[in-house]
């Protein structure tokens, strides 16, 4: 007997199969979309801080009552799906009017292409109120194309009760620091929070055992004048892994740190994690979660292991800036205006609880408050963090060859000589 | 067969066709109805050819043209003939890609397509299958990226669903780190979208199983054929144009496999997980080397065209029933 499978008979089947495939899609598509709602006026304000909408629509509404356009804030949940949607409208009429986007590299890419207004008649204004080095993060070929939309130190935080019932001061030295993770470890407590989830912070304990070693060797790591495969950095990763090694650090895939959906806080706040260094936006998770700022968590600089590499600290900063081809250019000027301005600054860290940047505005919170005491102070250098110190595509390849080495901590030659590899690449086309 | 022969036109008829080309004249009205008439089809295709030819077919050609090309997301780029395309074969994260992507294609045939007949079998004569396939088919409502949210904390290696259960039974020494060791992240990510693809693969062989023709069946039955040999020899022959559905949306799916990595692992860590649509989506989006990411998605279409025209062709062929 024969049966013979037709074309039709195959589309037949084929598209009500599909058909129904695609209809089951859409609907659970459709259910988790959402919009937001119509801002009328204001301005277009796009940016990839999904935990910070509350704050911005606040601070847009009091742009507003003080007369500037006040905006409405799109985010992305995804910071790539963010840069890719900046990049590809950034030189038409779609693009939105403000944008939230990275000091550094990535920012030179947005300058060379023209989709940035310059904003110096905004730093002439309010300039003085903030560092100098700040400044330089936003400026290419003397013209400033940002403002300031966060700062953040890098600095370590620490669990206080925990160091409390251990009976641990803050360490002063790098002697000491290694006695408290000692400490902290024949405890049950893992002294130091890391992970390799959303990809980035696996540069975080690189760049700070580089910086803690010698800050020049970081500057020139950074800006292509030593290699990936130098000797003294090659010594930073043995440091590093020999750490690992030790039990210091937690399993970098079953911890998450960040903001939005991370499991951090369920570590740190219990004492299971007793420190992390990281970015002062991570605060606000942990705020949230129910710890107080002061009280239940501090921060200090980590020590330096060369005792001689001096008062230096990590710090980011993120530029607000002006699309250069935006439709309402003038009104977003007005916008930006304000918003780098001491009023502006002062709604903004009440709103987020995030360090000032600003030297009149003060922190909002105690352990931000000790931190700038203590940058004063100690006349502390700040330096870019690894992500936008140095140009993109050695950061992706960086990151990636940092995180296999934190998996599987062994000889770390073959992890620099790859992330070197690239630097060859990348530092010859874009000429060192 | 002779040509027609053009008669003469009558005295005071319409004016003759180089007159009318010339614009000399207008077209009679029963021509112009008849030309209309003729384009009347083209219109109402009209609307499908543009949106296609918009969405579809205008970005796949300015694809290719990108692939030859060293785009980045800023700018055009220049021609750079074959550059991309020989990068690619020199890549190990390409060819890391590829070796995923084959495990991809292979896992979600085996368990998909496998694990979906076979339960449609056993439901098929079970008195609870209804209520049963309701369930398997539950998880085909979710989104990918709901999924790969749900499996990223079952995995999590140590507060995780998995590790828990295998701790709780006296299995701990199974235990790793189920989406950082390569290649266990990629085999535990495609258990997750066989969670999520077996249901429907389960409910179109159901449908080809009720849709069977009793005769064969039974006069099989009555030649003494049970069991497998039954199954093996008559009802999986005649499943074959459901088997055909079946594997050919398998096939494609898993080949372009992309929010669930992204959700789970984003390829990671480093590049470890990636597949062809994973690297095409880093390299265009990630790192804006657009050209290169082009390339890649070449190759894929490629790669899935060529297999699915073979695979349909040998689908197509006359089907013996013994």
């Amino acid at each position: 007997m024969t049966r013979e499978i037709s074309r039709k008979h195959f589309l037949q089947v084929g598209g009500g199969a599909i058909a129904a495939g695609t209809l089951a899609s859409f609907l659970a598509a459709c259910g988790g979309s959402g919009s937001s709602g119509d801002g009328g006026g204001m301005l277009k304000f796009s940016n990839d801080k999904i935990t910070w909408k509350d704050w911005f629509v606040e601070t847009g509404r009091l742009a507003r009552d003080a007369g500037a356009i006040g905006w409405r804030p799109t985010e992305y949940s995804d910071t790539t799906t963010y840069q890719a949607a900046i990049k590809t409208t950034g030189n038409t009429p779609k693009v939105p009017d403000m944008f939230s986007w990275w000091s550094g590299w990535l920012m030179k890419e947005l300058v060379d292409a023209s989709m940035l207004a310059d904003v110096s008649s905004i730093w002439e204004r309010e300039g003085s109120a903030y560092s100098a080095g700040l400044k330089d993060a936003f400026t290419f070929d003397g013209k400033q194309y940002g403002v300031p939309l966060n700062v953040a130190y890098w600095p370590t935080f620490y669990n206080k009760r925990v160091f409390r019932e251990n009976g641990l001061e803050v360490p002063r030295t790098w002697d000491e620091f290694i006695a408290v993770c000692e400490r902290l470890k024949s405890a049950g407590v893992t002294p130091l929070g890391t992970t390799i989830e959303a990809r980035f912070p696996s540069f975080v304990y690189f760049q700070e055992f580089l910086v803690r070693t010698s800050p020049q060797l970081y500057r020139d790591l950074m800006d292509g004048r030593a290699k990936y495969t130098d000797p003294e950095v090659v010594d930073v990763m043995r440091l590093w892994g020999d750490l690992i090694r030790r039990g210091y650090f937690n399993d970098p895939s079953a911890v998450s740190i960040g903001t939005g959906a991370n499991n951090f806080p369920q570590y740190f706040k219990p004492g299971r994690i007793a420190m992390v260094t990281f970015g002062g936006w991570l605060e606000p998770t942990l705020v949230e979660a129910g710890m107080r700022p002061g009280e239940d968590y501090g921060a200090f600089i980590m020590p330096n292991i060369e005792a001689d590499a001096g008062n230096n600290l990590i710090y980011e900063t993120g530029p607000l800036c002006v699309a250069q081809n935006g439709q309402r250019k003038d009104d977003t000027m007005k916008a930006v205006g304000w918003w780098a301005s001491r009023d502006g600054q002062r709604a903004w860290i009440e709103a987020s609880g995030f360090a000032s940047a600003r030297s009149d505005v003060p922190s909002a919170n105690p352990v931000d408050q000790e931190i700038d005491r203590t940058i004063t102070d100690g006349r502390y250098q700040l330096l870019n963090r690894y992500w936008e110190a140095t140009p993109h595509e050695i950061v992706e390849v960086g990151v990636d060859q940092l995180a296999k080495f934190m998996l599987d901590p062994g000889d770390p030659k073959p992890i620099l000589e790859t992330i070197q590899k690239q630097a060859d690449t990348s530092w010859a086309s874009v000429g060192s | 067969m002779a040509a027609p022969l053009a008669r003469p036109a009558p005295a005071g008829a319409a004016p003759s066709a180089p007159a009318r080309e010339a614009g000399l004249a207008p077209p009679p009205a029963g021509s112009r109805r008849r030309a209309l008439r003729r384009l009347t089809p083209y219109l109402y295709l009209l609307p499908m050819v543009l949106l296609v030819g918009i969405f579809l077919l205008y970005p796949a050609v300015k694809t290719v043209w990108v692939a030859f090309t060293d785009a980045t997301g800023t700018s055009a780029g220049s021609f750079v003939g074959f550059d991309n395309f020989s990068r690619l074969v020199n890549d190990p994260a390409f060819r890391t890609s590829v070796r995923n992507t084959v495990y991809w294609v292979i896992g979600a045939l085996v368990l998909q397509v496998g694990l979906g007949l076979l339960l449609a079998l056993i439901l098929s004569n079970m008195r609870a299958g209804d209520w049963l396939k309701r369930l398997f088919y539950l998880p085909a409502t979710l989104s990918g990226a709901a999924v790969g949210v749900i499996w990223f904390y079952v995995f999590n290696p140590d507060q995780g669903l998995l590790t828990s259960f295998l701790d709780a039974v006296g299995l701990e020494s199974l235990t790793t780190r189920w989406l950082a060791d390569p290649p266990i992240n990629t085999f535990a990510m495609i258990f997750a979208a066989t969670w999520q693809g077996l249901g429907p693969a389960m409910i179109l062989f159901l449908v080809g199983l009720q849709n069977l023709p009793r005769e064969p069946i039974e006069a099989a039955r009555v030649d003494g054929a049970r069991g497998l040999r039954l199954f093996w020899h008559v009802t999986l022959p005649l499943l074959r144009p459901m088997s055909a559905v079946v594997v050919a949306i398998t096939l494609i799916n898993n080949f372009k496999v992309f929010d669930l990595i992204w959700v789970m692992t984003q390829g990671g860590p480093y590049r470890s997980s990636e597949t062809l649509a994973v690297s095409m989506y880093r390299e265009s989006f990630v790192t804006f080397a657009v050209g290169y990411g082009a390339s890649i998605a070449v190759v894929l279409t490629l790669i899935v065209t060529i297999l699915s025209v073979f695979y349909l062709r040998s689908m197509f062929r006359k089907v013996e029933v013994y």
